[in-house]
């Protein structure tokens, strides 16, 4: 056992554990407090909290991008990260070669991969923009690239942090779509989201509240969309879909 | 009068793709008045706004501002009136706490240091940042954190006209409750804004107008269908 022996990392079947997890920034700052938090497959989880609530640590903790300061995590798989800027998560000149870059990167065969990349463009609505340079991209059409190189992936659980952002509502319902399937493939999606709407509109099946730090519910998006002590602490008390919903 | 005119506006991408031709529009003539553009993504919101904020200027045709062409604008003057917030925060923070980054917007300010640093704090408070984030740098804050410090630094500068790239993007819902309350007040103290956004409700509560950009036109959106599908009057 490493003399770190209060955080450990652990491969077992179980998708995602966490026991008593915190994670801590340089600056002291408890981004992460004693999270308890188990993962299945399958699942459609959003998350929801304020801003620096912690819910882009926790991602980063399941994509193993920073680690936990305290408690245990149980990762089967790490978590696929959307980053909440795409403008962080594209790497590639065009269009057609960000998406192609996981699939190379996995060392795919370049027919299989032409008619996974193509396929991907179409659904995303990007085809006709394949060659084009990624600054020339508005925001929404980059991000929906951002997701596009992702979702090909053989992730088993992804975590998308914000990908509605920047979206008209169109786009939104569409990649929305996309999520759905993966689902139903018996991908986990986990969807970081700062709209009641989405949240009663699209079907997701449980909620995580975070706030400073705290997970501080977790169960059915009914209890949660019903309480108003909850819906306070994620900051949607007064939101304007509820008075236009009236 | 009227604040912006578009006059047989063309730009095209790079000079290949177009995207606004021969466009005509008069804008912002109840002043003050809160403006909204909407559209699909990469419809030319970006572009818009960018040309208004004398940010963008290879187009062809004339776009004046307050009834003088933008060109002949020079730019000190012009950017005493007129501010824009970029649509990624990271692009307009770049000292090394956040603080520092809403002073220097008054870096050439006829203040003392005193008034700047009670302006930078007051505004600060008014976008909801804690005052134990105002010594981080914008990559230690969270997104939304850092886009309420972005919004901060352009607040800070009391112009006359405000143009937003997508304001509400990553924040909580509590401070774009609190970003309805601030337009509210600007455009009570006189200011003007013209903002794009996907955020359908947001845009109803908030807009005194909302325009449809979409296939190279900008239209009232109560003229376009697929505004009514979305929902956004």
């Amino acid at each position: 056992m490493s003399e770190m022996s209060n955080r450990r990392i652990i491969q077992t079947d179980l998708l995602v554990g966490l026991k008593d997890v915190s994670v801590s920034y340089v600056s002291d700052k408890v981004a992460l407090n004693k999270v308890n938090l188990k993962i299945f497959s399958g699942e459609k989880i959003a998350v929801v909290g304020k801003n620096g609530s912690g819910k882009t640590t926790l991602g980063k903790l399941l994509a193993a991008l920073v680690e936990p300061s305290d408690g245990e995590v149980v990762i089967n798989q790490p978590a696929c990260y959307l980053f909440q800027n795409p403008e962080n998560q594209v790497v590639m000149p065009t269009v057609e070669r960000e998406v192609a870059f996981g699939f190379e990167n996995m060392a795919m065969d370049p027919k299989i991969m032409h008619e996974k990349v193509e396929g991907l463009l179409r659904a995303f609505g990007l085809f006709k923009k394949k060659s084009s340079n990624v600054e020339e991209l508005s925001g929404g059409q980059l991000q929906r690239l951002a997701i596009a190189s992702l979702v090909g992936l053989e992730y088993r659980l992804f975590f998308f942090d914000e990908p509605y952002a920047y979206l008209d509502p169109d786009s939104v319902r569409n990649v929305d779509d996309i999520l759905n399937d993966l689902v139903d493939d018996g991908v986990t999606v986990m969807v970081v989201i700062h709209r009641p709407q989405y949240l009663e509109k699209f079907n997701y099946q449980r909620v995580l509240l975070f706030d400073r730090g705290r997970l501080e519910y977790d169960g059915p998006v009914g209890n949660f969309m019903r309480s108003r002590k909850l819906l306070a602490m994620a900051g949607w008390n007064g939101d304007f879909y509820f008075k236009f919903k009236k | 009068m009227v604040i912006y005119s578009f006059k047989n506006f063309s730009y095209a991408y790079y000079g290949v793709t177009k995207v606004f031709e021969n466009l005509n529009l008069r804008i912002g003539s109840n002043n003050p008045q809160i403006v909204a553009f909407v559209g699909p993504s990469g419809s030319g919101k970006t572009t818009l706004l960018s040309v208004m904020a004398k940010l963008v200027e290879d187009y062809s045709g004339e776009v004046l501002f307050e009834e003088k062409n933008l060109k002949d604008w020079k730019e000190l003057e012009f950017r005493k009136k007129v501010l824009m917030l970029l649509q990624s925060p990271e692009k307009q923070l770049f000292e090394e706490n956040i603080l520092a980054d809403v002073l220097y917007t008054l870096k050439y300010d006829n203040l003392t240091v005193e008034e700047k640093m009670l302006k930078a704090q007051r505004v600060l408070e008014l976008v909801g940042l804690p005052k134990d984030r105002w010594d981080k740098p914008y990559y230690r804050l969270s997104g939304g954190e850092a886009r309420k410090a972005a919004l901060a630094a352009v607040l800070v500068k009391d112009s006359e006209v405000l143009l937003l790239d997508e304001p509400t993007s990553g924040i909580d819902s509590e401070t774009r409750q609190e970003l309805y309350r601030i337009f509210k007040n600007l455009k009570r103290a006189g200011k003007s804004i013209f903002f794009s956004s996907h955020d359908v409700y947001f845009v109803k509560a908030v807009s005194d107008e909302v325009f449809f950009v979409d296939n190279g036109l900008v239209k009232p959106a109560e003229n376009v269908e697929k505004a009514r599908y979305w929902g956004v009057v």
